[in-house]
């Protein structure tokens, strides 16, 4: 009986902390959004890209996040592996995790009027096969910013 | 000022007509405007039952036919979700299509999809 | 940029289409439910297996599967005191009266050096009683209802039952934990609550059971009354943690027997 007290213990914290961490990411991710919502991003135009403003300078920008779910998250997950469908709570880990990569790229393009030929990538960074860590993704954005004279 | 969209059951019916392409532009058409990247990503799982048969039949090899199913509602629904982005921009072509995986707990997948959503018009 | 444009790629940011519309604490509970639900449904399915099999089972089978489970061995027997011997007379005196009991263990009575009042029987027949009990009931007609809902255990086959089920469903949970140790606790905490519901039923059938040997033996089961109101004035637990527990509360047995007579 005692290991399902420290069980339910645990979860019942890492419920709250889990999602006062998941809502001010959330928010903090919508107030930076906003902020570069007039520098869209674009992954094609490498080789089509065709202006007729002269161009100052070209740089490859990238974003990294690494982002883990708690264990209330990752347990709700392997409950809901029970009987299929989506698992919700780490759609939104993952969610927060790329566009903290993607937003940490634009903000390294801030001069910058474009970013052209983006490209996300994402790769479990511990061993997925080990049941009892939570998992962590590792996410990298990459693209070529374009400043205009 | 921002207007609730309905909810996104009811919209993956509606999207429909909507040009995906892998290569930098849509043949036959012209890139009039561009609206920025569009995602969409999901992470699903099978039932237990359909994992522990999957177990048993990776014993002898062959296709897992629950886990090749898995992907194909995965993907889906991650392209579902990049094209309902792209409708709401207003778009109606998405270039470059790219689609990413990876695995995130044993028996689920994870299926991510990101575009560039833009307006296209027959040439000419 | 237009402003309409502007007023799209918010609409985008702020509903997010790529997270499922859900709370992570309501999908919880609900999934808790269902796994509730999905447990309780398999162990009825391991119980009506196991009763099946083993209330068809011959006696002969009986014996082999209770010998292969005691290992052979054997208590030591201390010298034979006046206690155990009544008993064993009133034991000779219920064998008859079942046919369930019959031809089978000879069911020897041993003593435990233990304070606590309490009395259990081995899958192979063997019934140990406490000093604690053995000190604290002097009354024949007592004794007799403990030895009856003892040897109800044993007609019951209780023990095997209890056994063939707990396999049944460790086995299932464990194809559906496939290796996932919280779930493998969750799983196994909610059989366990379920297998204390159907140990308190088990209970339930052998008082009822020792009921009515009690009452073929003296025509009345003051015994048994008298042996739960004493359990209850040495008792002072409350009344919910009978759910924790393996036997129902006294108050709840004593009920039973009271509507029994």
């Amino acid at each position: 009986m005692g290991d399902i007290l420290l069980l339910l213990i645990i979860l019942g914290f890492t419920f709250f902390t889990g999602s006062i961490i998941e809502k001010r990411h959330f928010e903090n991710i919508k107030k930076r959004e906003i902020a570069l919502i007039r520098k869209p991003i674009i992954n094609f135009g490498a080789k089509t890209w065709h202006t007729n403003k002269k161009i100052k300078k070209i740089e490859l920008v990238t974003g990294e996040c690494v982002i883990s779910g708690d264990y209330f998250k990752n347990f709700v997950a392997g409950l809901k592996s029970l009987f299929g469908g989506r698992l919700t709570t780490f759609e939104s880990v993952i969610d927060r995790g790329r566009r903290e990569a993607i937003l940490r790229m634009r903000e390294k393009a801030r001069g910058a009027n474009f970013i052209v030929n983006a490209r996300i990538e994402s790769v479990m960074i511990n061993d997925t096969y080990g049941q009892e860590t939570v998992p962590q993704c590792a996410i990298i954005a990459y693209g070529t910013a374009i400043t205009y004279e | 000022m921002i207007t609730k969209p309905p909810h996104s059951h009811k919209i993956m019916m509606e999207v429909m007509n909507m040009i995906l392409t892998n290569i930098e532009s849509v043949p036959g058409m012209v890139i009039t405007a561009q609206y920025g990247l569009v995602t969409g990503s999901t992470v699903r799982a099978k039932n237990a039952i359909k994992d522990f048969g999957a177990g048993l039949k990776n014993m002898v090899g062959g296709e897992l036919k629950s886990y090749t199913e898995l992907l194909t509602e995965a993907r889906k629904e991650a392209i579902s979700r990049m094209e309902q982005q792209a409708q709401r921009m207003g778009a109606n072509a998405v270039i470059n299509v790219r689609l990413a995986t990876s695995s995130v707990t044993v028996g689920a997948a994870e299926v991510y999809a990101y575009g560039t959503a833009v307006k296209v018009e027959p040439k000419g | 940029m237009n402003k309409s444009l502007e007023e799209k790629y918010l609409n985008v940011i702020e509903d997010n289409v790529n997270v499922g519309k859900s709370n992570a604490g309501i999908e919880f509970v609900i999934l808790l439910a269902g796994i509730a639900a999905i447990c309780f449904l398999i162990y009825i399915f391991a119980d009506s297996i196991g009763s099946f099999f083993i209330d068809r089972m011959s006696n002969e089978t009986q014996i082999k599967i209770e010998n292969a489970f005691s290992f052979g061995t054997k208590p030591k027997v201390s010298s034979k005191n006046e206690n155990i011997i009544k008993l064993e007379n009133i034991r000779n005196r219920i064998i008859p009266l079942d046919k369930n009991l019959q031809g089978k263990s000879k069911f020897p009575i041993y003593e435990v050096p233990e304070k606590q009042i309490n009395a259990f029987i081995t899958p192979n027949g063997n019934i140990f009683v406490t000093q604690g009990l053995l000190k604290e009931i002097k009354d024949e007609e007592m004794l007799a209802f403990v030895l009856a809902h003892e040897l109800g255990h044993y007609a019951h086959r209780d023990h095997l039952k209890s056994m063939s089920r707990q396999i049944i469903a460790a086995a299932i949970t464990s194809i559906f934990a496939s290796g996932n140790n919280d779930i493998n606790l969750t799983l196994g905490s909610i059989s366990d609550l379920n297998g204390l519901t159907y140990s308190r039923k088990q209970e339930r059938e052998a008082d009822l059971y020792a009921n009515k040997i009690v009452f073929k033996l003296y025509g009345n089961n003051e015994g048994a009354v008298k042996f739960f109101k004493m359990l209850e004035e040495k008792e002072k637990y409350p009344e919910f943690l009978q759910y924790f527990s393996t036997h129902p509360s006294t108050i709840q047995r004593l009920k039973l027997i009271q509507q029994e007579s």
